[in-house]
């Protein structure tokens, strides 16, 4: 887990700490619930809001940030490797995200019947294994790496950067 | 970059050979196999257990170097290298160690339940010859390292432990050591809580906060732990060989609070960890922890002249079936699904999931069945009753399979995923 100075990594620590919050609740739901829940289920329409806003969040703001300025940041001290698995990995999660906040934001709407629960149910448990991965290989080498590649005015125009992004959607 | 990280994100250039590694875990298996059936074979003369040569013994060697070291050099022969940053200049070393330890280990196993003197020495040999060229191995790469000093260190003790059990072992088949109870006590406790407790504790500093996701305990306060650790240890050591027992309990004792120092130190990682669904491998492991110091409490109260005749055996039992093998099994079953993943991960290939890699039910018989027969098996011993042991004994046979079944389905269902990405993409 991160503490590290630079607002700009706790900022991204802190997201992860929240998305895996969310992707724990989602995967003890999940196992939990072989058969569609209810449409008026308060808890579970909770959930499929906080699991879109997350998803979007992730999508949109956190993977794009990454890609755009801390790989490039990054692969300028030599290891590429790692940018590029990371980068692998957000190219399968993106689309799997993108169609569970789809299929979330229905079901909210609409409810689930049989087969579009087991089809969320399945999506589902396939993000939270993929995406707890992927934090997991973020938190424990490419943000601790970060951490020893920036300086308090890098963090700034990074942290600047990030805002943008967040404010231009 | 932490250690952690860089086992995650580093690893896929130096990943070695899946056969290396997986040619330990499965010897690891069948030797867990073994030594529950040994066990079995044993269940009358295991309450009164002494030393000496017999199935007890067999069963004792064939879980502490068929199961401990054994999975200790499957995984730090993967490990080390991808920490270090070196890769392995040529593979044949770690080869030819296994070639000459599993098959040592075996021999040594036979050795013992025939009270074949020459059968012992030959697997003896064999196994320390693997043995020091795994370590030559293992000394090369951390001779290169300058981080990850926590590891380092606690490898580096590990390995004089090594260095004296293999001594005062190879003594003892060759004679040139009188066995008595006190230089079997020593070659034990350096065994356990040296050779492998030093092990167990350096990789818990890497590994708990790694799959946790959480910051490691601080590197000072991890090395003080491991100093007075190190320090009762050869204590404990030297005034049992000197007979002194006064002195033994003040070495065991500064043993006892390094290891709750230990344990707190792990349990805080875990509460402050971004992971909180760690599986059932970390019911496996947070138990261990429980035994690790309950295990050398109950030695303390054996040496002190507790009125309890098997409190001595019993603390050998806690130390061995409660902690290690409970801790190395947890530990186990986190890294195989771990390295599999990592192997069959290919560039421009789409990962496999760790569901797809591991099943859960073996696993969970597994755990029943090592938490029944470790209670029966420590009842037998505590109540002199062979059924109790026998009974213990069948369940960590269920249980044993049930592993070694968890074992052949990750690497059948990795070499499964590694051929689907050699496929050319279409």
């Amino acid at each position: 887990m991160m503490e590290s100075p630079f607002n700009i990594l706790r900022t991204l620590h802190d997201e992860h700490f929240a998305t895996m919050a969310l992707l724990e609740k989602l995967e003890t739901t999940l196992s939990g619930a072989r058969t569609a829940p209810a449409n008026d289920d308060p808890d579970m329409n909770r959930l499929l809001g906080d699991l879109e806003a997350i998803l979007d969040e992730e999508i949109s703001h956190h993977y794009a940030f990454e890609e755009q300025h801390l790989f490039p940041l990054f692969a300028e001290f030599g290891d590429m490797g790692i940018t590029q698995m990371l980068k692998g990995e957000h190219e399968i999660i993106r689309p799997l995200a993108r169609e569970l906040s789809e299929r979330a934001r229905t079901g909210r709407k609409d409810g689930f019947n049989p087969e579009s629960w087991e089809i969320f149910r399945e999506k589902g448990l396939e993000l939270v294994e993929r995406e707890v991965f992927h934090i997991q290989k973020e938190e424990m080498g490419f943000l601790p790496a970060l951490d020893q590649m920036i300086d308090e005015e890098t963090d700034q125009t990074l942290s600047m950067a990030y805002q943008d992004i967040k404010n231009a959607s | 970059m932490q250690l952690a990280g860089t086992i995650i994100a580093g690893a896929g250039a130096r990943l070695l050979p899946p056969s290396i590694p997986y040619r330990f875990f499965f010897a690891s298996g069948l030797y867990h196999l073994l030594g529950w059936a040994l066990m079995l074979k044993a269940a009358v003369q295991v309450p009164v257990f002494q030393g000496g040569p017999g199935f007890t013994l067999a069963a004792l060697h064939a879980l502490t170097l068929g199961v401990f070291v054994m999975t200790a050099m499957g995984a730090s022969l993967q490990i080390f290298p991808v920490v270090t940053g070196q890769s392995l200049k040529t593979l044949w070393p770690a080869r030819l160690a296994s070639w000459l330890f599993i098959p040592g280990v075996g021999v040594l196993i036979a050795g013992f339940t025939s009270g074949h003197t020459e059968t012992m020495a030959a697997g003896g040999i064999s196994l320390s010859a693997g043995l020091t060229l795994y370590v030559s191995v293992i000394v090369r790469l951390l001779a290169q390292a300058s981080s990850f000093k926590v590891l380092r260190y606690h490898f580096w003790l590990a390995l004089v432990a090594l260095a004296a059990l293999v001594l005062i072992g190879l003594a003892m088949i060759f004679d040139l050591l009188s066995i008595d109870q006190d230089v079997a006590a020593a070659h034990g406790t350096i065994a356990l809580y040296g050779f492998m407790g030093l092990l167990a504790m350096g990789f818990s500093s890497v590994l708990v906060p790694m799959f946790a996701l959480a910051n490691a305990p601080s590197q000072g306060y991890s090395l003080l732990v491991m100093a007075l650790y190190s320090a009762g240890l050869v204590v404990c050591v030297g005034a049992g060989l000197a007979g002194q027992q006064q002195i033994v309990i003040i070495g065991a004792g500064m043993m006892l609070m390094a290891t709750l120092a230990h344990v707190l130190s792990m349990n805080r990682v875990i509460k402050a960890g971004m992971k909180k669904k760690l599986g059932i491998s970390f019911i496996l492991i947070r138990a261990s922890w429980i035994v690790f110091p309950l295990s050398i409490a109950s030695g303390i109260a054996a040496v002190s002249g507790v009125p309890f005749e098997p409190a001595l055996l019993l603390a050998g039992y806690l130390a061995v079936f409660g902690w290690l093998l409970t801790f190395v099994l947890g530990v186990q079953q986190q890294i195989m699904p771990f390295l599999a993943a990592m192997n069959a991960s290919t560039a421009g290939n789409k990962p496999p999931r760790l569901s797809q890699l591991a099943r859960g039910a073996p696993l969970k018989i597994h755990a029943v069945c090592h938490f029944i027969a470790f209670v029966f098996v420590g009842i037998g011993i505590a109540i002199d009753m062979e059924t109790a042991v026998q009974a213990g004994a069948s369940f960590g046979l269920i249980g044993a399979c049930a592993f070694l079944w968890f074992t052949a389905d990750v690497y059948r269902r990795m070499n499964i995923q590694s051929s689907k990405n050699e496929r050319p993409q279409i």
